[in-house]
């Protein structure tokens, strides 16, 4: 399956690609790509640039000030110039690291993407369909009344990733979206990413190396700026082209 | 010599819970001293008829109606124009010399005296733009007087809405407008009724501000142009000038009786909505 998602048209793509805070360079010619209907994890160690690479593909870098972009960045293939910014977050979603429902009630936290985009039809049906994409329902069928901040952290997790499924993303950003769960929370979200893949394309980062190794069919490894390496998931962590990468996967530095 | 903590700890709780319950006492021997001296005179007749000779006879429904109207109708202005003023120093603009000077004005406005807002609204409302001693002129004086307060709280309150609540909503799709309106303004709620709240509070006692803006006829207010006395100005000039100081303390319990209500309908409000989405 994945030699011919090589040959179809990445779902994202950077273009030297490089990104300043002001005078700090903080990505560095990054060419990179994101498959569609693949898990694409980015690793490397804190500051290293990967969340800002993930914040470039839905422009949530445009709320930092001072931020310039030289280079391209693509989402299917089609520059990033040419996207209305409503429309380009509405088909690029992204779930933040904290999970951070709305203080209002589960229902009312599902529909506030319809709301804002206008979405007609079946509310109650869209709401109950995203629920059950995140396994969920059963759960929280009962509880859609209550406020959301009542949930234990992987409930809300799973319910913001329900608030982005509503407005029918194409492609899923996930920063560090495990790094506030325990080990079987952690274990039941992987195992949503992997039945997410097949109608989504997810790119995730994290800094959790084995989550990677997990759920991830390609890898990218990022260091102070610079993608070092990308290449399958299973290549990257068996046999590493280089050195750095071996020595942050095998746990030297990081 | 050093004294023992644990006796120490043990004389500062009590020395603490000494102090919370002076503050309390005070505020119930206050209420206990207006209802005892005032509830004999206050009865469904006092509440619901007209005032005779000067208000030595009769009631003070003219002064209820003039009171809830002022009440109201300052809180239609200030609101809007209060929390629109804190949305835009909070929402719209980045710190600036620009948003110092307005903050910097509407601390100075906070700290200015009834009177001078009384003074001002004479010479501007009442005089310069010829409203007269009308319900109009006191609504739009007590509006400013108010702006402040509700400026300030619904500041604080927008501030205090977490950032990634804002992130979230961009990340979704929304405009700022929509990300304001539907998450940051219903997240700040319960901070916003507060300044409001408070803002009735000072609206509904207000005395040297409102009577040289509204003036003190006795008749019953029925339009903006229409002269009114609040019952903080009837009870004011009843005492002042001893006309009648039973009908003095009832009119005092009636508008005790007003605020505290006000207070826990708000209190209800809040925890309502704390209660929902916490």
């Amino acid at each position: 399956m994945q030699a011919s998602q090589k040959f179809s048209s990445p779902a994202l793509r950077t273009d030297r690609l490089n990104l300043y805070y002001g005078s700090f360079r903080a990505l560095k010619q990054v060419d990179f790509q994101v498959h569609k209907n693949c898990i694409t994890a980015l690793i490397g160690p804190s500051g290293c640039g990967k969340s800002t690479l993930l914040r470039c593909f839905n422009r949530m870098n445009d709320l930092v000030e001072g931020v310039r972009i030289e280079g391209g960045i693509f989402v299917n293939e089609v520059p990033m110039e040419n996207y209305d910014i409503i429309d380009l977050r509405r088909k690029v979603g992204m779930v933040f690291q904290r999970p951070n429902p709305f203080p209002f009630s589960v229902y009312e936290n599902l529909t506030y993407g319809l709301h804002i985009h206008g979405v007609r039809g079946n509310r109650a049906e869209i709401v109950e369909r995203c629920l059950r994409a995140v396994g969920v329902w059963d759960d929280i069928k009962d509880k859609l009344k209550k406020p959301a901040l009542s949930l234990s952290d992987e409930m809300k997790q799973r319910l913001c990733i329900a608030r982005l499924l509503t407005i029918e993303p194409r492609i899923i950003l996930l920063d560090e979206p495990c790094s506030a769960l325990d080990p079987i929370a952690t274990m039941r979200v992987e195992e949503l990413m992997i039945e997410l893949k097949k109608e989504y394309t997810i790119l995730i980062v994290t800094h959790n190396m084995q989550q990677a190794a997990r759920v991830s069919d390609y890898a990218g490894f990022m260091l102070l700026g610079e993608l070092m390496e990308f290449g399958l998931t299973g290549q990257i962590f068996t046999s590493p082209k280089h050195e750095k990468t071996e020595e942050y996967i095998t746990g030297r530095f990081g | 010599m050093r004294l023992n903590p644990r006796w120490i700890n043990k004389l500062v709780t009590w020395a603490l819970t000494f102090q919370a319950v002076l503050a309390v006492g005070i505020l119930v021997a206050i209420i206990l001293v207006i209802f005892i001296k005032g509830a004999p005179h206050v009865s469904l007749g006092f509440i619901f008829s007209y005032p005779e000779d000067m208000g030595r006879h009769g009631g003070i429904f003219p002064s209820i109606v003039a009171t809830v109207l002022l009440g109201l109708l300052s809180l239609v202005f200030a609101t809007p124009l209060g929390v629109g003023t804190a949305i835009f120093l909070t929402e719209y603009t980045k710190e600036s010399t620009f948003t110092r000077i307005i903050r910097f004005g509407v601390e100075s406005l906070a700290g200015i005296p009834s009177i001078i807002y009384g003074l001002f609204g004479f010479i501007f409302f009442v005089i310069k733009l010829g409203m007269g001693w009308s319900l109009l002129s006191g609504t739009l004086t007590i509006t400013i007087m108010v702006l402040p307060t509700i400026i300030r709280t619904s500041e604080e309150a927008i501030k205090a809405v977490p950032n990634n609540l804002r992130m979230v909503s961009f990340s979704l799709g929304a405009t700022k407008w929509e990300t304001v309106t539907r998450v940051v303004i219903p997240s700040a709620m319960p901070g916003i009724l507060t300044g409001i709240m408070l803002s009735i509070g000072r609206a509904v006692s207000e005395t040297a501000a409102v009577i040289f803006t509204m003036g003190s006829s006795l008749r019953l207010p029925t339009s903006l142009a229409d002269s009114g006395r609040t019952m903080a100005v009837h009870f004011y000039i009843l005492a002042r000038e001893g006309i009648s100081l039973e009908k003095a303390y009832g009119t005092a319990l009636i508008l005790v009786m007003t605020i505290l209500i006000i207070n826990f309908v708000a209190y209800y409000l809040m925890n309502r909505m704390v209660a929902k989405y916490s």
